[in-house]
C-alpha cells in the first residue's frame, strides 16, 4: 500500500493581485499548515466564506499559492491526480449520463474499459437503467449520484468534495451520504470533504478540522472519530460528544 | 389548457392583422384605381400564380437560392474560424475587430458597386452576402467561445480532458446555440442582400434581375408578386434551419 497523505506546508494565498504590503486580512491563508491522512476521510468544517473552497482549489491545483507547497507523500503518482465532487453535479447537459462518466476516463482507459468502468460505477449508484438518459431527464439527487459515480470511476488516489450534498433535502442528503460511505469503504482513498453541516462531519469524517471564521484562516480545533464508517449512527454517544464540542466551537 | 388557448388567440390575432392589412391594400388600390401604381391584391395573386408555373421562375429561384447557400456556407466557415480566434485570443480580436466594424457600417450599396467592378456578375451577390454575414457569425462564435462555462473548464482541468475531447464535448456544444442564432438572423438578411445585389449586377438567372425587369416594364403587379415569392422563400429557409436544429440539447446545466 502506498501512502497518500497530503501535506500543506506553509501555504500563503490571497485573491488580491498585489503581493507586497497588503493588509493581513486580505490573505485567505498565511503560513498555513495542515496534514490530511492517507486513505481517510478528512472533513473541513467552517463558516461560509472562510476559505474552504479556496483550500480545495489549492490542493487540486486550480489555484496556486503565493508561497508554500502542497506535497503528496507518494512517490509513484503525480500530484495532479484528483477526483472532485463539486457543489453541484456539473454534468454536461448535451451528453448522456454514460458519456458524462466516460469522458473523464478518456485520458486513463481504452474504450472498452471506459465503458465497463462507467457501467460498473453507474450500477453501484443505482443508475443502471438511466445510463442513456440526459442530465435534464434526471432529478437533482440522481444527478449528484452521477457525479459521485464519476468521481469514483476516475482512478485517482484523492477525492476532493466541496459541500456536495448541500443543495439536497434531508432525506436525499442521508441517502447520498450512505452511498458515498458504501463506495468509499469498498474503495478507500484520501478524501477531503468540505461542509458546514456538523452532523455530516461526524457521520463521514475520520478527522474533523474546524476552521475559524477569521482571516487569515486558523484551525480552531481538530477531532478524531475512530468509529468504523459502517457502524456510525448520529444518535450514538460518541457522535453526540463530538457534535456537542463542534457546536460549542462553531457557536 | 390555458397556454394552448392563449396560443390559439395569438394565432387568431395575427391572422386578423394580415386580413386587415390586405383589406386596407384593397381599399387603397380601389381608391388609386391604376395597376401601375398599386395593383389590387387579387391581381398580384394572379400574377404570382402565373409566375409560379413558369420555368423562368424556378430557374431564378434555384440560382438565387444557390447564391444564398454559397454565401451562408462561406460566411459560416470564415466566421467560425475568425470568431474562434477572436474569442480565444485578444490579438486576433484586435486584428479582426476593425475589419468587422468597417464592414458592419459600410453601406450595402457601396459594397455592391465595388463588387461589380471587381467580380463577374454571378459572383457579386455571393461576395456581398459574405461581407454582410460573416461579421455576424464571427461576433456570435466569439461570444460563444467567451461564454464557455468556467466550471466546465475546471472540470476539464481536474479530469485531464484532452484538447480534442474538450473541443468536441465542451467547446462545440457550448458555442452551437450562438452559431445557430447567428445563422438564424443571417438567413433573412442573406435573401435581402443577395436580391439587392442581383438587381444591380443583373445575373441572367436571378430573382433580383426579374424584379428589376418587371419594374422597368412598369409591371408593378409582377414586382410585388416576385417580392411575395422572395418573402415566402425566405420564411421557408428559416423554417428549414429551425427544423434542423430543433430538439438539440443546448440548455445550460
Ligand atoms: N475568485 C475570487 N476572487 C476574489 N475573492 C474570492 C474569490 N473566491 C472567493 N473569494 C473570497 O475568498 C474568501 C473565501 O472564499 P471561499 O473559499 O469560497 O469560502 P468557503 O468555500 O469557505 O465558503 C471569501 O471571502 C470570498 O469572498
Ligand atoms: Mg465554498
Amino acid at each position: 500500500m502506498s501512502d497518500h497523505t497530503i501535506m500543506l506546508d506553509n501555504i500563503t494565498f490571497s485573491y488580491s493581485d498585489r503581493t507586497d504590503n497588503i493588509a493581513e486580512s486580505s490573505y485567505v491563508f498565511k503560513n498555513f499548515n495542515i496534514e490530511f491522512p492517507s486513505d481517510k476521510v478528512s472533513v473541513i468544517l467552517g463558516p461560509s466564506g472562510c476559505g474552504k473552497t479556496t483550500l480545495l482549489n489549492i490542493i487540486g491545483g486550480l489555484l496556486s499559492p503565493l508561497e508554500g507547497k502542497v506535497s503528496f507523500n507518494n512517490t509513484t503518482q503525480t500530484s495532479d491526480n484528483f477526483s472532485i465532487l463539486f457543489q453541484e453535479p456539473r454534468l454536461l447537459p448535451w451528453r448522456t449520463i454514460r458519456k458524462n462518466v466516460e469522458i473523464v476516463l478518456k485520458s486513463k482507459f481504452d474504450k472498452q474499459l471506459r465503458r465497463e468502468t462507467a457501467e460498473h460505477y453507474l450500477s453501484l449508484v443505482g443508475l443502471k437503467d438511466s445510463m442513456n438518459l440526459y442530465p435534464s431527464e434526471l432529478s437533482g439527487g440522481m444527478r449528484q449520484r452521477v457525479a459521485i459515480a464519476r468521481a469514483f470511476a476516475y482512478p485517482a488516489d484523492t477525492i476532493l468534495m466541496d459541500e456536495p450534498f448541500q443543495a439536497l433535502d434531508i432525506k436525499l442528503k442521508q441517502e447520498l451520504r450512505a452511498l458515498f460511505t458504501k463506495l468509499w469503504v469498498e474503495d478507500k482513498r484520501t478524501a477531503i470533504l468540505v461542509t458546514h453541516d456538523i452532523n455530516e462531519a461526524v457521520m463521514l469524517g475520520d478527522e474533523i478540522f474546524v476552521f475559524a471564521g477569521e482571516r487569515p484562516v486558523k484551525i480552531a480545533g481538530k477531532f478524531v472519530n475512530d468509529e468504523p464508517h459502517m457502524n456510525r449512527n448520529s444518535e450514538s454517544k460518541k457522535s453526540n460528544i463530538i457534535q456537542k464540542k463542534l457546536y460549542s466551537l462553531l457557536a | 389548457m390555458k397556454a394552448s388557448f392563449s396560443r390559439a388567440k395569438i394565432v387568431f390575432i395575427s391572422v386578423l392583422s394580415a386580413i386587415v392589412f390586405i383589406l386596407i391594400w384593397k381599399l387603397v388600390s380601389l381608391r388609386i384605381g391604376t395597376d401601375i401604381i398599386l395593383p389590387s391584391p387579387e391581381t398580384v395573386l394572379l400574377r404570382l400564380l402565373k409566375i409560379l408555373i413558369s420555368v423562368k421562375f424556378w430557374f431564378a429561384v434555384g440560382a438565387t437560392a444557390l447564391r444564398i447557400l454559397y454565401g451562408l456556407v462561406i460566411s459560416f466557415i470564415v466566421g467560425f474560424f475568425a470568431g474562434f480566434a477572436c474569442g480565444k485570443n485578444v490579438y486576433a480580436n484586435a486584428i479582426l475587430s476593425p475589419i468587422i466594424s468597417i464592414t458592419r457600417t459600410t453601406p450595402v450599396m457601396s459594397i455592391i458597386l465595388l463588387a461589380m467592378i471587381w467580380f463577374k456578375t454571378d459572383f457579386v451577390p455571393v461576395f456581398v452576402s459574405i461581407l454582410m454575414i460573416f461579421p455576424i457569425i464571427t461576433a456570435n462564435v466569439s461570444q460563444g467561445v467567451k461564454n464557455i462555462d468556467k466550471r466546465f473548464i475546471e472540470l476539464g482541468q481536474v479530469y485531464h480532458i484532452g484538447r480534442f475531447d474538450f473541443f468536441i464535448n465542451i467547446t462545440l456544444p457550448s458555442i452551437a446555440p450562438f452559431v445557430f442564432a447567428g445563422l438564424r438572423s443571417s438567413i433573412g438578411l442573406a435573401w435581402k442582400v443577395v436580391i439587392a445585389a442581383e438587381v444591380l449586377s443583373q445575373p441572367i438567372k436571378a430573382i433580383g434581375t426579374n424584379l428589376q425587369f418587371s419594374q422597368m416594364n412598369l409591371e408593378t403587379a409582377d414586382v410585388i408578386a416576385w417580392t411575395v415569392a422572395a418573402v415566402i422563400l425566405g420564411r421557408i429557409s428559416e423554417r428549414i434551419l429551425d427544423f434542423v436544429v430543433r430538439n438539440k440539447r443546448w440548455e445550460s446545466p
